[in-house]
């Protein structure tokens, strides 16, 4: 029960953040001062413009689970890396590389995910952009 | 007749080189505020484009979602239109860019400007501006085209394109000297507990 309770609070919070911070600043949300590396199972992905969402149940030291979510890119850009349903079911051990939330709740900014089979890929929603075009004059 | 012809000839004169020099004058003065054009228009408009189209991977299987109703089609389309329309709002002259007494939002964090940076900015290169505008303007099209053929895939390519507009325009005029994330380490993962939460 308690770990469904988190789960769903964890959900509703990611909502919220995801609508207010889409595009601010990194450090706005995140602290870069605050690394992070989680290994986890997947229990979900929202692939959502104008930022994607995984959900890891994460297992701490005391037994216990605790669901986080983190921020990562666009679906078609995620696509493109090689990341999708296909590579990112429900139940799929990963390991996400990140900062966390300056809120300090359970959840955070994905750098990097390592999948099962060993490949490591870059899926940052703002660091990665592509340059803007050249402006038209 | 010359007496007054002179005079004419010179405010014609004057009117075409002031015409030339000096930005049209808007027929409405603009009163709200960059900030509150993007509060109330910009942003819960682009949400509309984004949260039409997507899916969800869990324990129960790949579920997509799309506008499926002709009403869902005409909600989300409202709100492409007014993504569109609003880059025209963007480029009237003499808009503030924030309300008298109000503060840019997330003005206290480290690199991000003040609303008389952003007009600085906005000032030191109207051209740039002007592009940053039309780029958001040309992805909004798209999605409202995409909208229109009821295409949920181009409506997600639409909708990326119209996310990276949005952050290198906010990048470059609201938070331009923030840093972004550090770059990730490489290296070979190590599994780690993540910190429960509000143990720090």
């Amino acid at each position: 029960m308690n770990t469904r309770h988190t789960a769903l609070s964890a959900a509703l919070l990611l909502l919220a953040a995801s609508s207010t911070h889409a595009h601010h600043a990194f450090a706005a949300e995140y602290d870069a001062a605050q690394p992070l590396q989680s290994q986890g199972v997947v229990t979900k992905v929202k692939w959502v413009n104008p930022h994607s969402w995984l959900y890891l149940d994460v297992k701490q030291a005391d037994g216990t689970v605790l669901n986080w979510g983190f921020e990562f890119g666009a679906p078609l850009s995620l696509q493109q890396k090689g990341l999708d349903r296909a590579t990112l079911p429900a139940g799929t051990e990963v390991t996400v590389r990140g900062f966390k939330a300056k809120s300090g709740e359970n959840y955070g900014y994905a750098s990097t995910v390592t999948l099962p089979d060993g490949r490591t890929i870059a899926v940052g929603g703002a660091a990665d952009q592509p340059a803007a075009p050249a402006a038209p004059r | 007749m010359k007496r007054i012809l002179k005079p004419l000839a010179a405010f014609v004169l004057a009117a075409c080189s002031n015409a030339a020099t000096t930005p049209p004058t808007p027929a409405l003065a603009p009163v709200a505020s960059f900030q509150d054009l993007m509060v109330a228009v910009v942003d819960p408009s682009a949400d509309g484009v984004w949260e039409a189209v997507g899916a969800e991977t869990d324990a129960s299987g790949h579920h997509e979602h799309a506008p499926r109703t002709d009403a869902e089609w005409a909600a989300v389309r409202q709100h492409a239109v007014r993504l569109v329309e609003s880059a025209h709002l963007l480029l009237v002259p003499g808009r503030p860019i924030v309300a008298p007494g109000a503060k840019v939002e997330d003005a206290h964090i480290p690199g991000v400007n003040d609303a008389a940076a952003i007009q600085s900015a906005f000032a030191a290169d109207p051209d740039a501006f002007t592009a940053a505008v039309q780029r958001l303007h040309g992805a909004a099209t798209a999605a409202l085209q995409a909208v229109d053929r009821r295409d949920t895939a181009a409506v997600l390519a639409a909708g990326q394109a119209l996310e990276q507009a949005c952050e290198a325009c906010h990048r470059r005029y609201w938070y331009p000297n923030s840093p972004p994330p550090p770059a990730p380490a490489l290296g070979p993962a190590i599994p780690v507990t993540a910190t429960p939460k509000g143990s720090r």
